[in-house]
């Protein structure tokens, strides 16, 4: 079974319990330090207090306790050590360097991880505040923000992502996959944009809006741009949270 | 207003709300606001003028709207029984958008 069924089993089970918070994610290794990075790039990504489980195809674990993009607690790892279940302290070196050691253990040899998301039982102590995962990138030799990475590499990252989930997509410039009707829409919709906005650029270096057209619409519009690159898609609503999670992870990953 | 009540409920039950406000995109008015910190009332007005702007006005075909940003999403829902108005949510940038949308859709059928 592929990590992506077995994560598609483990959400449907907590669904089933009541957990509707749950999100989960698998990432796969694309070489040294991918999935470190990875796991990395989504403590940072994470603000609201949530308990990570961390699953590894050969079958080792960690779970933690993650908000304002900072490891709060580990509340298991393989091979246990003195920092689990206990608060962990920013700007502490030789912690730092204790839980390289244990995170490159957990994800040594990897091929893929699994990441599980659910908010913490109990409330998160505000003042909490354990090593960021920028503190952690940078003690571990690890660039979180990488400049090698062109838009239009970060736009097809983010279509890779959710491959699967959209019933169309249309690049500017490129082709269309999908739904003949929904590519129809998409493009309709582009060009009455493009006549709305003229010559106006967008500054910023990314950007991210989905819209529902219509009250009864099944289906909602996403425009997903970074830089110069730019892309639409059709999407299933009930898939919303999934895909504007698949973007930061584009756009930070 | 009624819909506040609804809307600070909503807001205390999701710990990564900031800000609520309901607006009237023809006027880009704020006509209710609840906010764990106090922002100042400029904030609530240019919030409104970009709700506006995202969702096409008072007569705009777009229902509903996520803007995500570096640090935090704006959710717009226009109201159903008076079109020219709508609720738009500031909230951490991590937030499950849809679940907080369904939110929105709730407190205002039950305002209806």
């Amino acid at each position: 079974m592929t990590g992506r069924k077995t994560l598609e089993r483990r959400l449907e089970a907590l669904a089933s319990v009541g957990v509707s918070k749950a999100s989960g994610r698998t990432a796969r290794s694309l070489g040294p330090d991918t999935l470190l990075r990875r796991l990395l790039i989504e403590l940072d990504m994470t603000i609201m207090p949530r308990r990570f489980t961390v699953e590894t195809d050969l079958g080792r674990a960690a779970s933690l306790l993650v908000a304002n993009g900072r490891l709060i607690r580990i509340e298991n790892m393989v091979g246990g050590g003195d920092d689990v279940g206990v608060e962990l302290k920013p700007n502490d070196t030789d912690l730092n360097a204790r839980l390289e050691t244990q995170f490159r253990a957990l994800l040594e040899g990897a091929k893929e991880m699994t990441t599980l998301t659910v908010p913490p039982k109990d409330t998160v102590d505000s003042q909490a505040a354990g090593p960021s995962a920028h503190a952690l990138a940078q003690a571990w030799g690890i660039a979180l923000e990488r400049s090698d990475r062109t838009s239009a590499e970060i736009v097809d990252a983010f279509l890779d992502e959710v491959k699967g989930q959209v019933v169309a997509a249309l690049k500017v410039g490129g082709e269309g996959t999908g739904d003949s009707d929904k590519l129809e829409e998409l493009t309709a919709f582009v060009e009455a944009r493009s006549e709305l906005e003229g010559a106006e650029a967008d500054q910023t270096p990314w950007s991210f809006l989905s819209l529902r057209r219509a009250s009864t619409a099944s289906d909602i519009t996403v425009s997903a741009r970074h830089g110069d690159a730019t892309v639409y898609l059709s999407v299933p609503r009930e898939r919303l949270t999934k895909i504007a999670d698949a973007w930061r992870i584009a756009v930070l990953g | 207003m009624a819909i506040l009540k609804n809307l600070e409920a909503l807001r205390l039950g999701h710990p990564g709300i900031e800000a609520i406000a309901y607006v009237d995109l023809g006027s880009e008015t704020v006509l209710g606001k609840t906010s764990a910190i106090n922002e100042p009332q400029e904030e609530f007005d240019a919030l409104s003028a970009t709700a506006s702007e995202i969702i096409g006005g008072a007569t705009g075909e777009a229902d509903e709207a996520v803007r995500l940003q570096a640090t935090k999403s704006l959710i717009i829902r226009r109201a159903p029984l008076a079109p020219s108005e709508a609720v738009c949510v500031v909230c951490a940038p991590d937030i499950d958008v849809l679940s907080v949308l369904n939110h929105v859709t709730v407190a205002l059928e039950a305002n209806a």
